[in-house]
């Protein structure tokens, strides 16, 4: 089977752990990266079919990481799911409005985040 | 999310569909109602951007059951579907993403967070299927099958390149789009390389758009957006 390939742009090692922990007997591949910076970089080279994305992260956030990511003719249509702490309506959809596709509150459902995964990685014809 | 769009809502719940209709108006939707979908056997899918069924209406499981075969057309995933209802927790938007559907909703909807919602999904899909469709914003409509641009009513002559860029950049409304990737995409230049011609392209659309070219912005040293139209005061 061809492994898909996650990216997970988030600073707390742990958190990153656990997603692993997750999504790989799921039958994802995982690659990681701490902040917003690392995150373009590892994603140029990895080639990902999707993006979990923090919003606090030191060096580069996630509102600057989406607007990067859009900006890219290569990756403009990766898919990203914002995971993040800041559970405000008003911070959902600003995270929206910045370019992300979903959006998912910590803490949260393994089974939601499976489906959402699930849902994006759902090519169009 | 272009300014108007197209919605069929599928409840037989009139205070749900009153607030779907207030909800999705506000954003620029143009609906109707309708109290159940088509027989299976009806091959014709709706012409719409976005459905919305019900998922609590009798019998059970039908709107999971009509996702479904919605999702199992060719073509079907052009549009958005969403499902809505009572259902609490997690389970019930495990089902429906599963069946097919882009999102739940919870009833009573908060209006601002579910917006937000359908409009990162009709961003996604239009990101997806990019070559087929018009795409508008206010009075301003670009048909890529005929290659005529409108704008308020009446048409707008363009050069084939300055078509294209238009095209591309109302495709990423609302987004920067970099000059290097209106060159790879417009122009098929493989890299960037220093030249005008994007700006020449923009400054001469700006003056064929009249009042709507100042819509057309440049974002400095990242390249140009056109400014959905739902950002305009």
């Amino acid at each position: 089977m061809n492994a898909e390939t996650i990216i997970v742009v988030d600073d707390e090692e742990d958190f990153v752990d656990i997603l692993r922990q997750m999504l790989e007997p799921a039958g994802y591949r995982v690659v990681a990266a701490a902040n917003g910076e690392e995150g373009l970089a590892v994603m140029r080279r990895e080639a990902p079919s999707l993006m979990i994305l923090d919003v606090n992260m030191p060096l580069m956030g996630g509102y600057e990481v989406c607007r990067e990511v859009r900006a890219d003719p290569r990756f403009f249509e990766l898919p990203i799911l914002m995971l993040t702490i800041r559970n405000r309506d008003e911070e959902i959809v600003r995270g929206l409005e910045k370019g992300a596709d979903d959006y998912l509150t910590k803490p949260f459902d393994r089974q939601v985040l499976l489906a959402k995964i699930r849902r994006l990685l759902k090519r169009v014809r | 999310m272009t300014s108007t769009f197209k919605f069929l809502a599928v409840t037989p719940d009139l205070r749900r569909l009153e607030a779907l209709r207030s909800l999705l108006g506000g954003a620029g939707g143009k609906g109707e109602a309708i109290a159940a979908l088509p027989l299976s056997d009806d091959t014709r899918l709706p012409d719409c951007a976005a459905l919305f069924m019900d998922a609590d209406a009798a019998p059970e499981g039908q709107a999971l059951r009509r996702c479904r075969e919605l999702r199992s057309h060719l073509h079907a995933a052009s549009f958005a579907i969403i499902l809505f209802g009572s259902g609490r927790g997690g389970a019930a938007l495990v089902e429906g993403l599963d069946a097919g559907a882009d999102d739940f909703w919870q009833y009573p909807f908060k209006d601002s967070v579910c917006l937000a919602y359908l409009r990162a999904i009709l961003r996604r899909l239009s990101r997806l299927r990019p070559q087929e469709r018009s795409v508008l914003s206010g009075t301003l409509s670009l048909d890529p099958s005929s290659r005529t641009a409108t704008l308020g009513g009446k048409e707008l002559v363009l050069r084939s390149k300055e078509f294209d860029l238009l095209y591309y950049l109302l495709q990423h409304q609302g987004t920067v789009v970099r000059r290097d990737a209106l060159l790879q995409a417009v122009w098929d230049y493989p890299e960037a390389i220093p030249t005008r011609t994007v700006d020449f392209h923009v400054s001469q659309l700006r003056r064929k758009l009249g009042r709507a070219g100042k819509n057309l912005e440049t974002v400095t040293g990242m390249g140009y957006r056109f400014r959905a139209d739902q950002d305009q005061a």
